[in-house]
Protein backbone atom coordinates (compact mmCIF):
# COMPACT_ATOMS: atom_id res chain seq x y z
CA UNK A 1 0.00 0.00 0.00
CA UNK A 2 1.44 3.36 -0.87
CA UNK A 3 1.98 5.72 1.84
CA UNK A 4 1.44 8.83 -0.21
CA UNK A 5 -1.15 9.85 -2.68
CA UNK A 6 -4.96 9.15 -2.60
CA UNK A 7 -4.51 5.88 -1.50
CA UNK A 8 -2.91 6.80 1.86
CA UNK A 9 -6.17 7.49 3.16
CA UNK A 10 -7.75 4.02 2.35
CA UNK A 11 -4.12 2.83 4.25
CA UNK A 12 -4.45 4.94 6.91
CA UNK A 13 -8.15 3.67 7.54
CA UNK A 14 -7.51 -0.24 7.11
CA UNK A 15 -4.72 0.39 9.79
CA UNK A 16 -7.20 2.35 12.19
CA UNK A 17 -9.85 -0.17 12.16
CA UNK A 18 -7.73 -3.29 12.83
CA UNK A 19 -5.99 -0.94 15.54
CA UNK A 20 -8.31 -0.51 18.39
CA UNK A 21 -5.55 1.75 20.23
CA UNK A 22 -5.70 4.07 17.32
CA UNK A 23 -9.45 3.95 17.69
CA UNK A 24 -9.96 5.28 21.02
CA UNK A 25 -6.63 7.78 20.24
CA UNK A 26 -8.65 9.20 17.63
CA UNK A 27 -12.19 9.09 18.86
CA UNK A 28 -10.80 11.23 21.86
CA UNK A 29 -9.59 14.16 19.45
CA UNK A 30 -11.47 17.51 19.19
CA UNK A 31 -14.44 17.12 16.28
CA UNK A 32 -13.13 20.95 15.62
CA UNK A 33 -9.52 20.76 14.79
CA UNK A 34 -10.29 16.47 13.69
CA UNK A 35 -8.26 16.98 10.49
CA UNK A 36 -5.30 18.57 11.98
CA UNK A 37 -5.14 16.15 14.88
CA UNK A 38 -5.90 13.07 12.64
CA UNK A 39 -3.35 13.93 10.03
CA UNK A 40 -0.89 14.77 12.27
CA UNK A 41 -1.35 11.02 14.01
CA UNK A 42 -1.66 9.34 10.17
CA UNK A 43 2.12 11.33 9.96
CA UNK A 44 3.03 9.63 13.39
CA UNK A 45 2.26 5.98 11.70
CA UNK A 46 4.10 6.71 8.57
CA UNK A 47 1.02 7.78 6.40
CA UNK A 48 1.66 11.26 4.07
CA UNK A 49 -1.47 12.69 4.81
CA UNK A 50 -2.59 16.09 5.23
CA UNK A 51 -5.40 18.38 7.37
CA UNK A 52 -6.73 19.04 4.24
CA UNK A 53 -6.79 15.50 3.03
CA UNK A 54 -8.63 14.44 6.08
CA UNK A 55 -10.86 17.29 5.94
CA UNK A 56 -11.85 16.27 1.51
CA UNK A 57 -12.09 12.37 3.35
CA UNK A 58 -14.47 13.63 5.71
CA UNK A 59 -16.48 15.47 3.71
CA UNK A 60 -16.95 13.29 1.30
CA UNK A 61 -17.72 10.28 4.00
CA UNK A 62 -20.82 12.96 5.03
CA UNK A 63 -21.68 13.68 1.78
CA UNK A 64 -22.41 10.08 0.78
CA UNK A 65 -24.30 9.56 4.26
CA UNK A 66 -26.43 12.27 3.26
CA UNK A 67 -26.59 10.61 -0.41
CA UNK A 68 -27.73 7.64 0.70
CA UNK A 69 -31.54 7.32 0.09
CA UNK A 70 -31.17 8.93 -3.32
CA UNK B 1 -8.62 -5.55 8.53
CA UNK B 2 -12.48 -6.47 8.91
CA UNK B 3 -14.39 -6.12 12.54
CA UNK B 4 -13.86 -8.98 14.68
CA UNK B 5 -16.18 -10.59 16.93
CA UNK B 6 -14.21 -9.80 19.85
CA UNK B 7 -15.02 -5.79 18.55
CA UNK B 8 -18.99 -6.56 17.52
CA UNK B 9 -20.14 -5.40 20.75
CA UNK B 10 -18.38 -1.78 19.90
CA UNK B 11 -19.79 -1.30 16.94
CA UNK B 12 -23.36 -1.32 16.13
CA UNK B 13 -25.46 -1.50 11.90
CA UNK B 14 -26.71 1.98 10.98
CA UNK B 15 -27.64 0.65 7.97
CA UNK B 16 -28.03 -2.07 5.35
CA UNK B 17 -27.08 -0.97 1.84
CA UNK B 18 -27.88 -2.95 -1.64
CA UNK B 19 -24.28 -3.12 -3.28
CA UNK B 20 -25.24 -4.99 -6.12
CA UNK B 21 -24.81 -8.70 -4.76
CA UNK B 22 -25.22 -9.63 -0.91
CA UNK B 23 -25.94 -6.52 0.61
CA UNK B 24 -23.41 -5.03 2.70
CA UNK B 25 -23.66 -3.99 6.89
CA UNK B 26 -22.49 -0.39 7.47
CA UNK B 27 -21.29 -0.32 11.18
CA UNK B 28 -20.38 2.71 13.19
CA UNK B 29 -18.40 3.01 16.18
CA UNK B 30 -20.88 3.49 19.02
CA UNK B 31 -19.04 2.58 22.27
CA UNK B 32 -19.55 4.90 25.14
CA UNK B 33 -23.25 5.47 23.21
CA UNK B 34 -26.07 5.08 24.83
CA UNK B 35 -29.05 4.76 22.83
CA UNK B 36 -31.55 6.99 25.04
CA UNK B 37 -33.04 8.95 21.78
CA UNK B 38 -36.44 8.30 20.73
CA UNK B 39 -35.26 6.47 17.39
CA UNK B 40 -32.41 4.89 16.76
CA UNK B 41 -31.57 6.73 13.62
CA UNK B 42 -31.47 9.86 16.10
CA UNK B 43 -28.65 8.41 17.80
CA UNK B 44 -26.55 7.14 14.91
CA UNK B 45 -26.94 11.03 13.66
CA UNK B 46 -25.88 11.99 17.23
CA UNK B 47 -22.38 9.73 17.08
CA UNK B 48 -21.86 11.17 13.54
CA UNK B 49 -21.42 14.40 15.01
CA UNK B 50 -17.76 13.00 15.69
CA UNK B 51 -15.34 12.82 12.43
CA UNK B 52 -13.72 9.80 13.50
CA UNK B 53 -17.14 7.74 13.32
CA UNK B 54 -17.97 9.12 9.45
CA UNK B 55 -14.44 8.09 8.55
CA UNK B 56 -13.67 5.06 9.85
CA UNK B 57 -16.54 2.27 9.47
CA UNK B 58 -16.13 -1.26 9.07
CA UNK B 59 -18.43 -2.50 5.50
CA UNK B 60 -19.04 -6.50 5.93
CA UNK B 61 -21.41 -8.52 3.70
CA UNK B 62 -24.40 -9.35 5.51
CA UNK B 63 -23.53 -13.41 5.69
CA UNK B 64 -20.34 -12.13 7.76
CA UNK B 65 -22.52 -11.70 10.62
CA UNK B 66 -22.99 -15.18 11.27
CA UNK B 67 -19.49 -15.76 12.50
CA UNK B 68 -19.15 -12.64 14.04
CA UNK B 69 -22.68 -13.41 16.52
CA UNK B 70 -21.63 -16.92 16.77
CA UNK B 71 -20.48 -16.28 19.87
CA UNK B 72 -22.13 -13.07 20.95
CA UNK B 73 -25.41 -13.45 20.19
CA UNK B 74 -27.11 -10.07 21.35
CA UNK B 75 -29.05 -9.55 24.18
CA UNK B 76 -32.61 -11.83 24.41
CA UNK B 77 -35.31 -9.91 22.65
CA UNK B 78 -38.06 -9.20 25.45
CA UNK B 79 -40.62 -8.27 22.49
CA UNK B 80 -41.06 -6.40 19.47
CA UNK B 81 -43.43 -3.30 18.89
CA UNK B 82 -45.81 -2.87 15.52
CA UNK B 83 -47.66 -0.29 14.76
CA UNK B 84 -49.95 2.04 12.92
CA UNK B 85 -47.67 5.37 13.46
CA UNK B 86 -48.31 8.19 15.28
CA UNK B 87 -49.81 6.43 17.62
CA UNK B 88 -48.03 5.79 20.99
CA UNK B 89 -45.57 3.34 20.33
CA UNK B 90 -42.95 5.40 20.56
CA UNK B 91 -43.28 6.14 24.12
CA UNK B 92 -43.81 2.13 24.95
CA UNK B 93 -40.16 2.42 23.46
CA UNK B 94 -38.94 5.10 25.19
CA UNK B 95 -40.33 3.98 28.47
CA UNK B 96 -39.27 -0.16 28.61
CA UNK B 97 -35.92 2.05 27.49
CA UNK B 98 -35.95 3.64 31.02
CA UNK B 99 -35.75 0.51 32.69
CA UNK B 100 -31.64 -0.16 33.51
CA UNK B 101 -32.16 -3.34 32.22
CA UNK B 102 -33.56 -2.78 28.85
CA UNK B 103 -32.16 -1.77 25.29
CA UNK B 104 -34.33 0.22 23.68
CA UNK B 105 -34.22 -0.13 19.77
CA UNK B 106 -36.34 2.19 18.48
CA UNK B 107 -37.19 1.53 14.40
CA UNK B 108 -33.46 0.52 13.32
CA UNK B 109 -33.19 1.32 9.91
CA UNK B 110 -31.35 -1.39 9.37
CA UNK B 111 -33.38 -3.46 10.30
CA UNK B 112 -36.18 -2.67 8.04
CA UNK B 113 -33.80 -2.87 4.81
CA UNK B 114 -32.85 -6.58 5.76
CA UNK B 115 -36.44 -7.64 6.38
CA UNK B 116 -37.33 -6.12 3.01
CA UNK B 117 -34.40 -6.88 1.16
CA UNK B 118 -34.86 -8.55 -2.29
CA UNK B 119 -34.39 -12.25 -0.88
CA UNK B 120 -36.21 -15.31 -0.22
CA UNK B 121 -38.80 -15.26 3.17
CA UNK B 122 -36.07 -17.55 4.48
CA UNK B 123 -33.11 -15.58 3.84
CA UNK B 124 -34.55 -12.54 4.79
CA UNK B 125 -35.50 -13.96 8.03
CA UNK B 126 -31.83 -15.58 8.60
CA UNK B 127 -30.87 -11.72 7.67
CA UNK B 128 -33.24 -9.68 10.22
CA UNK B 129 -32.17 -12.51 13.15
CA UNK B 130 -28.40 -11.49 12.47
CA UNK B 131 -28.83 -7.99 12.21
CA UNK B 132 -31.50 -7.49 15.19
CA UNK B 133 -28.31 -9.62 17.22
CA UNK B 134 -25.89 -7.20 16.02
CA UNK B 135 -28.13 -4.38 17.24
CA UNK B 136 -28.68 -5.90 20.80
CA UNK B 137 -24.92 -5.77 21.87
CA UNK B 138 -25.88 -4.72 25.11
CA UNK B 139 -25.06 -0.61 25.43
CA UNK B 140 -24.08 -0.74 29.84
CA UNK B 141 -23.25 -3.97 31.96
CA UNK B 142 -26.40 -3.88 33.40
CA UNK B 143 -28.68 -4.13 30.61
CA UNK B 144 -30.64 -8.23 30.31
CA UNK B 145 -33.20 -7.95 27.73
CA UNK B 146 -34.09 -5.82 24.77
CA UNK B 147 -36.96 -4.49 23.33
CA UNK B 148 -37.20 -3.44 19.44
CA UNK B 149 -40.13 -1.02 17.58
CA UNK B 150 -39.94 -1.56 13.90
CA UNK B 151 -41.18 0.82 11.17
CA UNK B 152 -44.28 1.17 10.69
CA UNK B 153 -44.69 -0.54 7.34
CA UNK B 154 -42.64 -4.09 9.20
CA UNK B 155 -46.18 -5.53 10.07
CA UNK B 156 -46.71 -6.07 6.61
CA UNK B 157 -43.61 -8.63 6.29
CA UNK B 158 -44.78 -9.89 10.05
CA UNK B 159 -44.50 -13.15 8.87
CA UNK B 160 -40.55 -12.91 8.21
CA UNK B 161 -40.67 -11.44 11.58
CA UNK B 162 -42.31 -14.32 13.08
CA UNK B 163 -39.67 -16.92 11.36
CA UNK B 164 -37.00 -15.15 12.59
CA UNK B 165 -38.04 -14.83 16.19
CA UNK B 166 -40.90 -17.45 16.40
CA UNK B 167 -40.95 -17.16 20.84
CA UNK B 168 -41.27 -12.95 20.85
CA UNK B 169 -44.26 -11.72 21.74
CA UNK B 170 -45.76 -9.32 19.58
CA UNK B 171 -47.91 -6.00 20.72
CA UNK B 172 -49.30 -4.18 18.15
CA UNK B 173 -50.14 -0.66 18.87
CA UNK B 174 -53.03 1.44 17.05
CA UNK B 175 -55.20 4.53 17.15
CA UNK B 176 -57.84 6.14 15.41
CA UNK B 177 -56.88 6.76 12.23
CA UNK B 178 -58.22 10.01 11.40
CA UNK B 179 -55.92 11.20 14.20
CA UNK B 180 -52.91 9.69 13.02
CA UNK B 181 -53.87 11.39 9.15
CA UNK B 182 -54.26 14.40 11.09
CA UNK B 183 -50.42 13.85 12.56
CA UNK B 184 -49.18 12.83 9.13
CA UNK B 185 -50.70 16.45 7.87
CA UNK B 186 -48.35 18.37 9.53
CA UNK B 187 -45.35 16.23 9.08
CA UNK B 188 -45.51 12.94 6.97
CA UNK B 189 -43.74 9.48 7.83
CA UNK B 190 -42.02 7.93 4.98
CA UNK B 191 -44.11 5.49 4.65
CA UNK B 192 -46.72 8.35 4.08
CA UNK B 193 -44.95 9.62 1.05
CA UNK B 194 -45.90 8.44 -2.35
CA UNK B 195 -43.14 5.88 -3.85
CA UNK B 196 -41.42 4.97 -0.37
CA UNK B 197 -43.69 1.50 -0.40
CA UNK B 198 -44.34 0.18 -3.55
CA UNK B 199 -47.69 -0.66 -5.02
CA UNK B 200 -48.00 -4.29 -4.23
CA UNK B 201 -46.93 -3.81 -1.17
CA UNK B 202 -50.10 -1.36 -0.29
CA UNK B 203 -52.30 -4.16 -2.01
CA UNK B 204 -53.14 -1.94 -4.84
CA UNK B 205 -53.57 -4.62 -7.87
CA UNK B 206 -51.46 -4.35 -11.25
CA UNK B 207 -51.85 -0.78 -12.97
CA UNK B 208 -53.84 0.45 -10.36
CA UNK B 209 -52.24 3.92 -9.47
CA UNK B 210 -52.49 5.20 -5.93
CA UNK B 211 -54.91 7.98 -5.11
CA UNK B 212 -52.83 11.49 -6.24
CA UNK B 213 -54.06 12.93 -2.72
CA UNK B 214 -52.10 12.26 0.07
CA UNK B 215 -54.44 12.10 2.74
CA UNK B 216 -56.21 9.58 0.55
CA UNK B 217 -52.99 7.81 -0.25
CA UNK B 218 -52.08 8.26 3.83
CA UNK B 219 -55.85 6.28 4.45
CA UNK B 220 -54.25 3.74 1.96
CA UNK B 221 -51.24 2.81 3.57
CA UNK B 222 -53.37 2.81 7.09
CA UNK B 223 -55.69 0.67 5.64
CA UNK B 224 -53.61 -1.66 4.20
CA UNK B 225 -50.96 -1.95 7.38
CA UNK B 226 -54.16 -2.26 9.56
CA UNK B 227 -55.19 -5.49 7.09
CA UNK B 228 -51.91 -6.78 7.71
CA UNK B 229 -52.50 -6.26 11.45
CA UNK B 230 -55.63 -7.99 11.12
CA UNK B 231 -54.39 -11.03 8.91
CA UNK B 232 -50.81 -11.80 10.67
CA UNK B 233 -51.98 -11.43 14.50
CA UNK B 234 -52.76 -14.00 15.95
CA UNK B 235 -54.69 -14.91 19.46
CA UNK B 236 -51.14 -14.73 21.20
CA UNK B 237 -50.25 -10.89 20.58
CA UNK B 238 -51.26 -7.85 22.14
CA UNK B 239 -53.20 -5.16 20.79
CA UNK B 240 -53.44 -2.01 22.22
CA UNK B 241 -55.16 0.98 21.13
CA UNK B 242 -53.24 4.88 22.28
CA UNK B 243 -56.21 5.60 24.15
CA UNK B 244 -55.64 2.73 26.84
CA UNK B 245 -51.71 4.52 26.99
CA UNK B 246 -50.06 5.49 29.42
CA UNK B 247 -51.37 2.82 31.74
CA UNK B 248 -50.96 -0.15 29.25
CA UNK B 249 -47.64 -0.15 29.31
CA UNK B 250 -46.57 -1.44 32.81
CA UNK B 251 -50.23 -3.27 33.33
CA UNK B 252 -50.52 -5.15 30.15
CA UNK B 253 -47.47 -4.45 28.01
CA UNK B 254 -44.69 -5.23 30.41
CA UNK B 255 -46.33 -8.55 31.76
CA UNK B 256 -46.81 -9.65 27.82
CA UNK B 257 -43.30 -9.18 27.49
CA UNK B 258 -42.78 -11.20 30.46
CA UNK B 259 -41.03 -8.19 32.06
CA UNK B 260 -41.94 -8.03 36.02
CA UNK B 261 -41.95 -4.52 37.56
CA UNK B 262 -41.01 -3.82 40.73
CA UNK B 263 -42.15 -0.08 42.08
CA UNK B 264 -38.89 1.60 40.64
CA UNK B 265 -39.31 0.09 37.02
CA UNK B 266 -43.42 1.22 37.48
CA UNK B 267 -41.72 5.15 38.69
CA UNK B 268 -39.41 5.08 35.50
CA UNK B 269 -42.21 4.16 33.20
CA UNK B 270 -44.58 6.88 34.97
CA UNK B 271 -41.66 9.60 34.31
CA UNK B 272 -41.45 8.15 30.84
CA UNK B 273 -44.79 8.83 29.99
CA UNK B 274 -44.95 12.02 31.55
CA UNK B 275 -42.66 13.56 28.91
CA UNK B 276 -43.34 13.72 25.02
CA UNK B 277 -42.08 11.14 23.22
CA UNK B 278 -40.52 11.87 20.59
CA UNK B 279 -39.53 15.25 21.90
CA UNK B 280 -38.64 14.24 26.02
CA UNK B 281 -37.45 17.90 26.33
CA UNK B 282 -41.66 18.61 26.95
CA UNK B 283 -43.98 17.02 28.53
CA UNK B 284 -46.68 15.45 26.95
CA UNK B 285 -49.70 16.69 26.24
CA UNK B 286 -52.88 14.57 25.16
CA UNK B 287 -53.99 16.37 21.45
CA UNK B 288 -56.80 13.97 20.76
CA UNK B 289 -59.64 16.29 21.00
CA UNK B 290 -57.34 18.80 18.94
CA UNK B 291 -56.88 16.62 16.20
CA UNK B 292 -59.93 15.38 15.90
CA UNK B 293 -61.18 18.83 15.31
CA UNK B 294 -59.00 19.73 12.78
CA UNK B 295 -60.44 16.89 10.71
CA UNK B 296 -62.59 17.77 8.21
CA UNK B 297 -65.16 15.57 6.17
CA UNK B 298 -63.03 14.61 3.22
CA UNK B 299 -60.67 12.88 5.84
CA UNK B 300 -63.15 10.99 7.18
CA UNK B 301 -64.47 10.13 3.89
CA UNK B 302 -60.78 8.81 3.49
CA UNK B 303 -61.03 6.96 6.80
CA UNK B 304 -64.21 5.27 6.16
CA UNK B 305 -63.65 4.25 2.77
CA UNK B 306 -59.86 2.78 3.26
CA UNK B 307 -59.29 1.70 6.91
CA UNK B 308 -62.30 1.10 8.36
CA UNK B 309 -63.26 -2.50 7.60
CA UNK B 310 -59.56 -3.53 7.83
CA UNK B 311 -59.92 -1.70 11.80
CA UNK B 312 -63.35 -3.91 11.84
CA UNK B 313 -61.37 -6.72 10.80
CA UNK B 314 -58.82 -6.00 13.52
CA UNK B 315 -61.02 -5.94 16.50
CA UNK B 316 -62.78 -9.19 15.28
CA UNK B 317 -59.56 -10.93 15.31
CA UNK B 318 -58.23 -10.01 18.60
CA UNK B 319 -60.06 -9.72 21.88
Amino acid sequence: MPRVGSDAMAGFRAQVLGDERLQQELLALDPVTFAESASAVAVREGWSLTPADVEAAVGQARREWFERWV
Amino acid sequence: MGLTATEVGRWTPMRVYDAGGEPVVDWCHMAGIDFTDPFLDETVQRALRHPFRLLFRHQTPIGALDALLADRPGLPIAGIILHLSRCGSTLLSQAFGALPEILSLSEPAALSSALFADAVDAVRARWFRQVLAALAQPRRPDQRQAVVKLDAWAVLALPIVRIACPDVPVVFVHRDPVEILVSHQRHRGFHMIPGTLDAARLGLEAGQSPPTDRDEYGAVVLGRLLGAAAEHLDQHDLVIDHAQLPTAIADEVAPHFGLPLDKHGRRAIAAAAALDAKNPALTYEDDRAAKRARADGRLHAFVERWTLPALAALRARTP
